[in-house]
């Protein structure tokens, strides 16, 4: 396998290096020195470099991002794109918040303290109402397809930056399903690291009762040679990928930094600030890892696919929400992480303006909303607009793409760069979308 | 061979006999709850199989020739014999069945099988093959198939999901048809938690979201995707929305709901009302979990929506049932009574019911279909060999031209002719010699698997799961679980409730571990008495195992066997001590929860959600890592309980135990060189050594993958 075009448009010195750091990736070298990511990052992201020069608007400052998704589809008008007096409001309550002009519903008491650092967008759209497909959209920026499987963005952060610590991964899910975001076409060592329960952390990184560093070492080693045997015979990607989450696994082991991964090194209180909830812990564990440099954490939260009885599901699903994602900025913020944290709620479509008979409400691409906090977004403000009723958008659509231009805006990824999947075809970060820059500064 | 077959089932058999219980006990041993009800060759001779097998290889062949490729070299007996075991039953075979295999071929003339003769000439691969298919192992495989394409849940919002898991099961071991099998579930009918309706399941999964539930049935049964047209006109195919809704039309009036229970509670909800506020709806929401279910035969009409926005048809017209493809369907549509009595009002309120869902079940499943069998041959196809002759499996478009399209044709017409029978159809895949050749990896560039042989795949995370058990448990079939047993407890519960007064269901729901039933406390205080006498016992029984490693070490084998008696005097016999406790955990992943919980091994090495279709994955991960670095193997397997703990201290010497341990890790003897690396280490590090063999076995990349 070749993954000598990834970078084509690169210039050459570039191109260069990240052929050589992917080379001695799938060589099953270790990835340092100066032909790792982090080198290859440094190269593409310095300054005076094409894309840095010519993105107008505000300054991107996100050196990480922690990205909170609500899988199902969260209704948008019962939450941060409230209608009241109009007939699609249906019977929630509306707070207002300590931003001027920004409502949310009345779910969101603690987060309603917290909108000034928020941004909100009223004018998501998209054409993609089926589950599996629309949250892979969310993910890729690229529509599902049977032929060939596209990097998440967390992936492509990876690639495209480096890690920020070395000895953690650049990418990591905590509470996930068993969908995975991958590594599509990149390497097999930028896949996302899996944590299903926030509370229990990274399970299984010591050393087993009386195996010491030194026997540990023979195992490995001779592990080694086992596998050498069979990658003669069976040399494919799958099993590459094997060997380079063993590599990962161990230099984990061996890490100070696993303590990232620890929440009973949090206080009691502080667990509670953020809910006692997975969704709250998960956002906690999400503060941990960025403090100790972790690229990209998603927190998942399920169940938001409310087509019947919505209204009493919100009250299941909200507090978690308020709670959490309040307590989590209201953190960032005190610990001066904010400023270089993009916090970002997303989720992958809407839901129908229309109540139905079963008190649901169904799938709704075609107007949504999501909110951008951090990393250089401006607080407290509204961005798109849709109709008195909530039906279309009116002002400033912004398409998947573009929403996920803005997340790799702040970040500083290259948009424009095209990179060269294996089997020769054409992709970018956020396939064809436009930042809004505009929200930043 | 120094072992026997069967270890643990005769001396099981040796204490029974003793009680003069022979024969009762010969009786149960044969009956594994799990086990497929008919053998595949009375259904079905070989002779047909073979020729059928044959006839796949050279259409593949001649194919192949076409593209200058070559079919790939058959395999040795030792991956043959791995590859069997997990594509059948789906676990690895334990050290007996491996040697048992190998012993075979020295002594082929000596084994008398209860099943296959030689007489049709049959070599030991293809008697393995139908011995697999036979075994209960196979039912608890192939459930898991039917599992992830369902989205079994255990767990759903409203209700329970084990009697669909039930129903399931039950189909594969009872051989269920296919067509059968979907005809069922399109048409089912009653309340969701009553035994015997598991069929409703499939739609159940669905609730409140027919539209939903009809796209899953297209995109399952006919590989075709309309999710798009329930919004808008298929982008990228032919499909308008209002072929959707024509669809959709065919589950028009499906009321999730059973009302078979309401005559019964009329009286109930009266006195329901008396009740206090907070115990009134507690009650009533119980009652409305209980009666969850499919009702409504079709009305075979459906509403467009309210933004419908082409010019064909106007928003919110009704549109009448009609198929996608294939053959057209007539329904008798009744209309409206002029009649002014009440009874004709109120009858004329509701769309009359006019059988669509059977209608349905009739295209969908009739052997005209231009799609059906297609799919499920395909399905199969690529659950044997790792890909489909179609990619993806479940998104065909008008031009979607199979690969190798003449063998496909075959598999197609085989499939019909078979009459949907999976199992017989699994055989023939089975007993080509395709699924003998080596395996292949998949093409870097992303270009179309020729299959030259099998794909070589990472094992699934059931495959993983149940072959560590089988290293835990070598009697893991045996261990299987009566097809209903995790769907009793809800049965029990339905008719409870069905017989319930007001004051029952108040009492039933006011208390907090009321909604347990008697049965349900018991086997709980069961478990409870276990694992307060397993602790006790483990209390008494570690200062004996401390003088047993003490005797280990210095080598004192006379000592080593006294202190064993001793242990399996108090009732803990070396290499069963696993086996206690925590047993309700340590089962096939198929007799699990559905899923198993989110840190569950299962679940980090890929098992679905179930929150989507076939959602599993086998992307490695540094979770999975570390579980098989610093925990499972250690804690289960290398732990001195395991049958492999068991086998490799009786097995001697170090020669011997390397041996063992290779033949039940990865069912192949070690070559000269790992035998002698290990037979060193062995000598250096004594016992450590050992369990680090296993843990290497463990690891590696030659366990993990099937090849």
């Amino acid at each position: 396998m070749t993954f000598r075009n990834l970078l084509t448009t690169a210039d050459f010195a570039t191109r260069r290096a990240f052929v050589g750091g992917l080379a001695g990736s799938l060589l099953g070298a270790s990835v340092t020195g100066a032909f790792g990511p982090r080198a290859i990052a440094q190269q593409i992201a310095a300054p005076g470099s094409a894309m840095a020069t010519r993105l107008p608007g505000g300054r991107p400052r996100a050196k990480s991002v922690i990205y909170l998704f609500l899988r199902g589809g969260m209704t948008q008008i019962d939450t941060f794109d409230p209608k009241p007096g109009k007939v699609t409001q249906g019977p929630v309550e509306v707070l207002r918040t300590r931003a001027d002009g920004i409502q949310v519903g009345q779910y969101f008491p603690k987060l309603a303290q917290q909108m000034d650092k928020v941004c909100v967008i009223n004018s998501m759209t998209s054409r993609q109402g089926a589950h599996e497909q629309a949250q892979y959209v969310m993910r890729t920026s690229y529509e599902l397809r049977g032929t060939i499987q596209h990097p998440s963005l967390g992936a492509w952060a990876t690639v495209m930056k480096g890690r920020q610590n070395p000895m953690l991964p650049g990418h990591v899910l905590v509470g996930g399903g068993s969908e995975m975001p991958t590594a599509g076409f990149f390497p097999p060592d930028v896949q996302a690291l899996p944590i299903g329960s926030a509370e229990d952390g990274l399970q299984n990184a010591n050393l087993p009762k009386g195996v010491d560093e030194k026997r540990f070492q023979r195992r490995l080693e001779q592990l080694q040679k086992l596998n050498a045997a069979f990658a003669e015979q069976h040399r494919t990607r799958d099993v590459e990928a094997y060997t380079k989450a063993y590599d990962e696994a161990v230099k984990l082991m061996r890490s100070s930094d696993l303590a990232a991964f620890d929440l009973d090194l949090e206080s009691a209180a502080m667990k509670q600030t953020y809910g006692e909830t997975r969704f709250g812990q998960g956002c906690l564990l999400a503060r941990r890892l960025v403090e100790h440099g972790v690229r990209y954490v998603e927190v998942m939260s399920d169940g938001w696919d409310t087509h019947a009885d919505n209204f009493d599901r919100l009250d299941d699903l909200c507090p978690a929400i308020d709670q959490g994602l309040a307590a989590l900025l209201a953190d960032l913020d005190g610990r001066g992480l904010l400023e270089e944290t993009l916090v970002v709620l997303a989720t992958e479509f809407g839901r129908t303006p229309d109540i139905d008979g079963d008190n649901g409400r169904n799938h709704y691409p075609k107007a949504f909303s999501s909110l951008l906090a951090g990393g250089g977004v401006r607080g407290g403000q509204r961005f798109g607009k849709t109709d008195a009723e909530g039906r279309e958008v009116e002002e400033d659509p912004v398409t998947i793409q573009d929403f996920n231009a803005t997340i790799g805006y702040a970040l500083g990824l290259p948009l424009d760069e095209i990179v060269t999947s294996p089997s020769g075809r054409p992709f970018k970060v956020a396939d064809k979308g436009n930042p809004i820059t505009s929200i930043f500064g | 061979m120094r072992r026997s077959l069967l270890p643990s089932a005769l001396s099981l058999l040796a204490a029974f006999a003793g009680l003069g219980q022979t024969m009762a006990l010969a009786q149960t041993a044969a009956v594994n709850p799990q086990r497929p009800v008919r053998g595949v060759e009375t259904v079905r001779p070989l002779a047909k199989v073979l020729s059928d097998a044959a006839r796949i290889d050279s259409l593949l062949e001649r194919s192949l020739q076409r593209r200058r490729l070559q079919p790939a070299e058959v395999v040795d007996d030792a991956t043959f014999l791995r590859r069997a075991y997990l594509s059948i039953v789906g676990r690895i075979p334990t050290l007996a069945e491996t040697e048992a295999f190998f012993a075979e071929q020295d002594a082929d003339q000596q084994i008398t099988d209860q099943q296959i003769t030689d007489k049709q000439g049959t070599d030991k691969r293809h008697r393995l093959v139908d011995r697999l298919l036979d075994s209960p192992g196979r039912t608890s495989h192939f459930s898991n198939f039917w599992f992830d394409l369902f989205r079994v849940q255990s767990r759903q919002r409203q209700v329970n999901g084990e009697p669909f898991a039930h129903f399931l099961r039950d189909a594969v071991q009872q051989d269920k048809p296919y067509d059968l099998m979907v005809r069922e579930m399109l048409v089912a009918e009653g309340a969701a938690n009553k035994a015997g309706n598991g069929a409703v399941g499939m739609l159940v999964r669905d609730q409140n979201m027919p539209h939903d539930a009809m796209a899953n049935a297209l995109r399952n049964f006919l590989g075709t995707r309309l999710e798009c047209a329930q919004c808008h006109n298929h982008p990228f195919d032919v499909w308008t929305q209002k072929d959707f809704f024509a669809m959709a039309a065919f589950f028009g009036g499906l009321r999730y709901r059973d009302d078979s229970l309401d005559a019964n509670l009329v009286g109930v909800r009266a006195e329901l009302a008396k009740a206090e506020e907070r115990t009134r709806q507690a009650a009533l929401n119980a009652l409305r979990r209980m009666q969850v279910g499919i009702d409504g035969s079709g009305t075979g009409q459906e509403a467009l929506p309210r933004d419908y926005k082409y010019d064909d048809a106007k928003p919110g017209t009704p549109v009448l049932a009609d198929t996608l493809f294939g053959q057209d369907v007539k329904l008798k549509y009744e209309k409206p009574s002029q009649s002014q009595t009440k009874r004709a009002r109120a009858r004329n309120q509701r769309t009359p019911e006019v059988d669509s869902r059977s209608a349905l079940a009739d295209w969908l499943t009739g052997k005209k279909n231009p799609m059906f069998a297609k799919v499920i041959a395909n399905r199969m196809w690529a659950r044997t060999f790792g890909q489909g002759l179609v990619e993806p499996i479940d998104d065909w478009k008008k031009d979607t031209r199979p690969q190798h399209e003449e063998l496909f044709g075959f598999l197609e017409q085989l499939m019909l002719d078979l009459d949907f029978d999976l199992r017989q159809f699994e055989r023939v895949l089975a007993h080509t010699r395709l699924f003998a050749q080596v395996a292949q990896a998949a093409p870097a560039d992303g270009s179309a698997f020729a299959f030259q042989g099998p794909l070589l795949r990472r094992m699934t995370a059931e495959q993983i799961w149940d072959s560590l058990l089988t290293l835990v448990f070598d009697d893991v079939d045996e261990r299987l679980r009566p097809l209903d047993e995790r769907a009793r407890e809800t049965y029990e519960q339905f008719e409870r409730f069905a017989k319930a007064d007001a004051a029952d269901l108040i009492a039933m729901t006011d208390r907090r571990n009321a909604m347990m039933t008697t049965a349900q406390r018991e086997r709980q205080e069961d478990v409870r008495r276990q694992l307060a006498a397993d602790a006790e016992l483990q209390k008494r029984a570690r200062p004996i195992l401390q003088k047993l490693a003490q005797a280990r070490r210095n080598g004192d084998q006379k000592q080593v066997a006294e202190l064993a008696a001793e242990l399996e005097r108090i009732g803990l016999p070396l290499g069963q001590r696993a086996a206690r406790g925590r047993e309700g955990d340590l089962l096939r992943a198929s007799d699990l929860a559905q899923p198993a919980p989110a840190a569950h091994l299962l679940r980090q090495f890929g098992q679905s959600d179930r929150e989507t279709i076939d959602a599993s994955s086998d992307v490695a991960t540094v979770p999975q890592v570390l579980t098989l670095l610093n925990g499972f193997l250690d804690q289960k397997v290398l732990a001195g309980q395991s049958a492999l703990a068991r086998d490799l201290e009786t097995a001697g010497n170090g020669e011997r135990r390397v041996r063992v341990a290779f033949l039940t890790t990865l069912n192949r003897e070690p070559t000269a060189d790992e035998a002698q690396t290990w037979r060193r280490a062995i000598a250096v590090h004594g016992q450590d050594a050992i369990k680090d063999l296993v843990w290497v076995l463990c690891n590696s990349n030659e366990f993990r993958f099937a090849r």
